[in-house]
């Protein structure tokens, strides 16, 4: 069972709700992959790229642990506003100061976040439109 | 019937894990194997495991072979009430069936395939995999809202004269709804169209009478019937053979070749069954549906429908599922499917094999195209109860003592219910 501040921050996701939960409409570019090897987690990230800018981006993740989606609302919260250029400053050390605090497992969930979100960046160059 | 006495012939349902036995409910994807069909495997690898096929090795070991797997396909005729033995195929799967007719079928550029909108990917491929080939078209039956069949979409697509294979689900793997084959079929014949069934979910529930019915091909899989995995069979109506194309070709499949001129094929059913084939399964598969045969299957399904009933009405209570497909049990025969609607529960599935050894499947089933066009929320889980002969009552109970027991986790008091269709 899932960290007691994890769940903390899980819950707070659906009760607030959090703004970068769900489909993004008008999505210009989208990924999605398991996140995480050897769980279920399926992470699809949405994004509305304009003058090389995240104007705005979202998530859903279908059968995904609580960590997952943590990950994932922490990760667009990160990213959201900034330029395509500046994603690869969303390392590890950044998110896990964002998060509060370092732990394998939340790493772990971060590197399969980190996958879907390169390869969304990938289809972005490619000229790649969401087909969702 | 006698549950009791059935569940003794499935090895698997004594062992157990934390003191606790195994409740095996993903039987739409695999169903365990009884104990003779395991002995008749064994049989043919510890007695005589050679090569079968007419026109090779012809010695004792062979000789046995090849009388045990045409005994199978003869066990498989009878059973589906086919006319002939040479109607029926072996094949891999009901994916493999199904391939076959769409590679082997006469179609010509602008015909047209009919198939419904809530299809198995097995059923939904192949034509769009052959419309990109050869120009086809794949055309679509919308089902209606509650996920049942509509006769009126079909009178309306038979219009159509380009209209050349209708392709549907017998049950849906999704829903466990069965569409009105026999009506389907008459409105398909009176146009000239020949019906194809992916039976994967229907002839391991019911008696399925190929004759009766009229189809003209019908695809299954053994290994959801207690036989071995990877052994299919397909039923084809023995007038269709005349107009069929090859599919694989090679050893097994001729009489005779020469470097200078076309092979001279063998007669279906081996001019489909191309190369050595698994034996031991094909065995297996014959004697799984021989201990079919010794069970009464209308009264498998009548336990079917109990077993969903009681599952049915014990998940009303949790406003967190939702079931998809029609609300009535009957409708939906061996198959329990439901929506998980509180953010966490997509683990759910993880959480029953967990705590109560309970095993089931989530996602999409590979029904990923109904999914994409109704808009499900990726933040929803689908999972599938499967049941089949040996599951009992007691099992349903626990399933729902447990899943009552994770809806009441402190984890989910005050989630909201999410949609489960986006906008």
């Amino acid at each position: 069972m899932s960290d007691k501040t994890i769940i903390q921050k899980f819950r707070e996701i659906f009760t607030g709700p959090s703004p970068y939960l769900g489909r993004l409409q008008g999505a210009t570019v989208c990924a999605d992959a398991l996140a995480c090897r050897g769980s279920k987690d399926h992470l699809y990230l949405y994004a509305r790229i304009a003058d090389e800018r995240i104007e705005d981006v979202k998530f859903e993740c279908g059968m995904c642990d609580p960590e997952m989606f943590v990950t994932a609302d922490l990760l667009c919260r990160l990213i959201h506003g900034r330029r395509v250029s500046e994603l690869a400053y969303v390392d590890w050390p950044a998110f896990s100061a964002a998060l509060g605090f370092e732990s394998d497992d939340m790493k772990a969930h971060f590197e399969g976040a980190r996958r879907v979100l390169d390869a969304l960046v990938e289809h972005h160059w490619a000229g790649k439109p969401c087909e969702f | 019937m006698d549950v009791n006495r059935i569940r003794a012939d499935f090895e698997p349902l004594a062992r157990e894990r934390n003191g606790k036995p195994p409740i095996y409910f993903d039987n739409g994807c695999m169903t365990l194997r009884p104990r003779p069909v395991i002995d008749a495997m064994c049989a043919y690898y510890t007695q005589f495991p050679a090569c079968g096929g007419a026109g090779r090795s012809h010695h004792w070991f062979a000789q046995e072979t090849n009388e045990r797997v045409e005994a199978a396909r003869e066990s498989i005729r009878r059973f589906v009430n086919a006319a002939h033995s040479d109607e029926i195929l072996f094949t891999r799967n009901t994916t493999e069936g199904i391939n076959l007719v769409a590679r082997t079928f006469p179609f010509q550029k602008g015909d047209v395939i009919l198939t419904t909108d809530k299809e198995h990917n097995s059923n939904l491929v192949p034509w769009q995999y052959l419309a990109a080939r050869i120009g086809v078209e794949h055309r679509v039956v919308p089902v209606r809202p509650d996920n049942t069949f509509d006769l009126d979409a079909l009178e309306s697509a038979l219009k159509d004269p380009r209209v050349k294979l209708a392709a549907f689900g017998h049950v849906s793997n999704l829903d466990g709804v069965e569409i009105p084959a026999q009506e389907i079929i008459r409105m398909c014949h009176a146009r000239g169209v020949p019906v194809l069934l992916d039976g994967a979910q229907s002839v391991p529930h019911q008696r399925v009478d190929v004759q009766a019915l009229g189809v003209d091909y019908l695809a299954f899989s053994l290994h959801k019937m207690c036989g071995p995995s990877g052994v299919g069979a397909l039923y084809v109506r023995r007038e269709h053979f005349a107009r069929m194309d090859n599919f694989l070709v090679g050893g097994d499949t001729i009489r005779d070749t020469w470097v200078d001129r076309p092979p001279d094929f063998l007669p279906p059913p081996y001019k489909y069954e191309a190369g050595l084939q698994d034996y031991g399964g094909r065995i297996g598969a014959g004697a799984a549906v021989e201990y079919l045969e010794r069970l009464d299957m209308q009264a498998i399904h009548e336990h079917e429908v109990a077993l969903n009933r009681y599952l049915t009405q014990g998940l009303a209570q949790f406003e967190e599922l939702e079931i998809i497909g029609p609300p009535e049990p009957e409708k939906r025969g061996s198959i329990v499917c439901f929506f998980t609607k509180k953010p966490g529960l997509g683990l759910l599935a993880d959480m029953l094999d967990e705590r109560s050894n309970i095993m089931v499947r989530s996602g999409m089933f590979c029904v990923n195209s109904w999914f994409n066009a109704h808009r499900i929320s990726r933040n929803v889980t689908a999972v599938r109860v499967s049941l089949y002969m040996y599951n009992t009552l007691d099992e349903c109970k626990v399933f729902l003592d447990t899943v009552r027991e994770i809806l009441a986790e402190p984890m989910f008091e005050g989630l909201p219910i999410l949609p489960v269709r986006e906008p």
